[in-house]
């Protein structure tokens, strides 16, 4: 993600999200939303027991069962396999992915939290005010702002603690097969594993379409370019180190 | 068409006399024959139970429970404590086949089915082995097998249909089993069994306050064995996660809403203000 400079002819633009970002981050939108979809039927089946229903008619008429009595068992069935499959490629891909930033020194996420903590919890309070009810952000505040804001990092715990929690159930579950507490015990674990990551999700999705924020989702979706001026005042210490 | 589920007080139901099983395993080796189930490789082990657990292949097995007692020998010179010898006392275990089973409430679709006559069947064809009937089964039953579905004993439903006891009582040579309807069998343990210790009656009513299959013994094993073999309250032991599931899927769609109208006001002054 290094600031590369392109000049324009009225607004000036950095390269912040690379190529090779995006298209993880478009990666890990799809398999999560397998996952979510295929792992919500499961448990929470009478929500989603129309789409096991739709997926599952034509699949049980093409594998000779009656689709009257084996449509949702058909739907189910298929779900599950899949969930089996996109879980262990999402958490392969994510683990080599994690690897390849660490390993070329490319983490930053962590730089927020090198702040000392009264400082993080200014700017967190600040940062969920401005987001929540509006309001700016006090300029001592702000000029210390890094890449990823301290609440965004705070977030992030979420989905570290979930893809774990994730991990070393699934795993367990299907190559293990533990029987009797144990089974339960990682079932609970994978349930909580999905709730955790599911809150860094909703709190992703919303900094995401937030008005302040958009200028970065648009980047993530187009081609990772962002005006200075955004970047200057959304994260000026990151902006200062890269200049 | 909807197959009634019989009463807790309806349908049939096993007495199991502990005190009759000599641990000959031919109850096992019937379930394994009529059921069609694969034979399960004997493993080595510091006990006489094998296989060691169910399996997806082993749906009835006779578990040789050992204990530490002092015993009495009597001789013609006087009596002779015999200090830490080992007690065996061997428990034919298979499903209990609940009165109201949590495995088929727990069951996602519907797989597992009760019968008219109460037995508790899982219908493999529909089973897409989630486990929850195993995180639901307060007997730790159900078994994965290598398709990924889930098997347990069937209380030889095709059996009983037909007026045939299942194969495990039909072919105990010590009649350890005593396969009757519910209502004869409360009348028997309340009378040719009523100096026996009983599990299976007056239960929770996470497993709907019985099972059918009901285990009696004297009261020197039925201390020894019931407590190891059987929870006291067979009660839901997944509670955690019922609960998180509970709250936490409708408290994600609240926060959900709460972050999607937070979103709504934002953009609103953004086009209000033309700044954030």
């Amino acid at each position: 993600m290094g600031a590369t400079e392109v000049r324009g002819m009225e607004e000036k633009k950095i390269e912040l999200l690379s190529a090779g970002y995006r298209t993880w981050h478009l990666a890990n939108l799809i398999m999560f939303s397998l996952l979510l979809v295929t792992g919500l039927s499961l448990i929470a089946l009478p929500w989603l027991s129309w789409l096991a229903y739709a997926v599952g008619t034509p699949l049980a008429t093409l594998s000779g069962l009656d689709p009257d009595a084996y449509a949702v068992t058909a739907g189910v069935q298929l779900f599950r396999t899949l969930h089996r499959l996109f879980g262990p490629i999402w958490g392969a891909v994510t683990i080599a992915y994690f690897l390849y930033l660490l390993l070329s020194n490319r983490i930053v996420i962590h730089r927020a939290l090198l702040k000392p903590i009264g400082v993080q919890l200014r700017e967190a309070f600040y940062v969920a005010k401005a987001y929540s009810i509006g309001g700016e952000i006090p300029e001592d505040v702000r000029r210390h702002m890094h890449r990823h804001n301290v609440l965004a990092v705070y977030a992030n715990a979420f989905l570290v603690i979930g893809f774990v929690l994730l991990g070393i159930s699934g795993i367990s579950i299907m190559f293990f097969t533990p029987a009797g507490d144990l089974h339960r015990l990682m079932i609970v674990i994978h349930n909580i594993g999905f709730y955790s990551i599911m809150l860094f999700v909703l709190s992703h999705i919303f900094a995401s379409l937030h008005p302040r924020n958009f200028w970065l989702a648009s980047a993530m979706f187009g081609n990772g370019m962002v005006s200075e001026k955004h970047a200057r005042e959304d994260m000026p210490a990151y902006f200062n180190e890269k200049k | 068409m909807k197959v009634p589920k019989p009463g807790a007080r309806e349908g049939v139901a096993v007495i199991v006399n502990l005190d009759n099983c000599i641990g000959c395993r031919a109850c096992q080796i019937a379930c394994q024959e009529w059921n069609g189930r694969k034979a399960v490789k004997t493993q080595f082990s510091p006990t006489f139970t094998n296989p060691q657990d169910l399996t997806a292949d082993s749906w009835k097995v006779v578990f040789f429970k050992e204990f530490s007692v002092t015993k009495l020998l009597r001789l013609a010179e006087g009596d002779i404590e015999l200090k830490d010898t080992v007690e065996v006392v061997p428990v034919p275990y298979n499903c209990m086949h609940c009165a109201d089973s949590p495995c088929a409430r727990a069951c996602p679709v519907g797989a597992i089915k009760v019968s008219p006559e109460g037995a508790v069947v899982i219908e493999s064809s529909e089973c897409v082995g989630c486990g929850y009937c195993l995180a639901a089964c307060p007997y730790d039953v159900p078994r994965k097998g290598s398709d990924g579905k889930y098997y347990k004993c069937s209380f030889c439903v095709d059996r009983i249909q037909v007026g045939r006891e299942p194969a495990c009582v039909e072919v105990c040579p010590t009649n350890v089993f005593t396969f009757t309807s519910m209502s004869e069998a409360e009348k028997l343990l309340a009378s040719e069994f009523k100096d026996k210790k009983v599990y299976g009656l007056n239960l929770d009513g996470y497993v709907g306050g019985r099972t059918r299959w009901i285990f009696v013994a004297s009261k020197d094993a039925a201390d020894k064995v019931f407590p190891a073999m059987f929870p006291e309250k067979a009660e839901n032991v997944n509670e955690v996660r019922d609960l998180a599931n509970e709250f936490a899927l409708p408290g994600l769609g609240v926060l959900a809403l709460g972050m999607l109208g937070l979103l709504g006001l934002a953009w609103l002054r953004y086009r209000r203000n033309g700044s954030h």
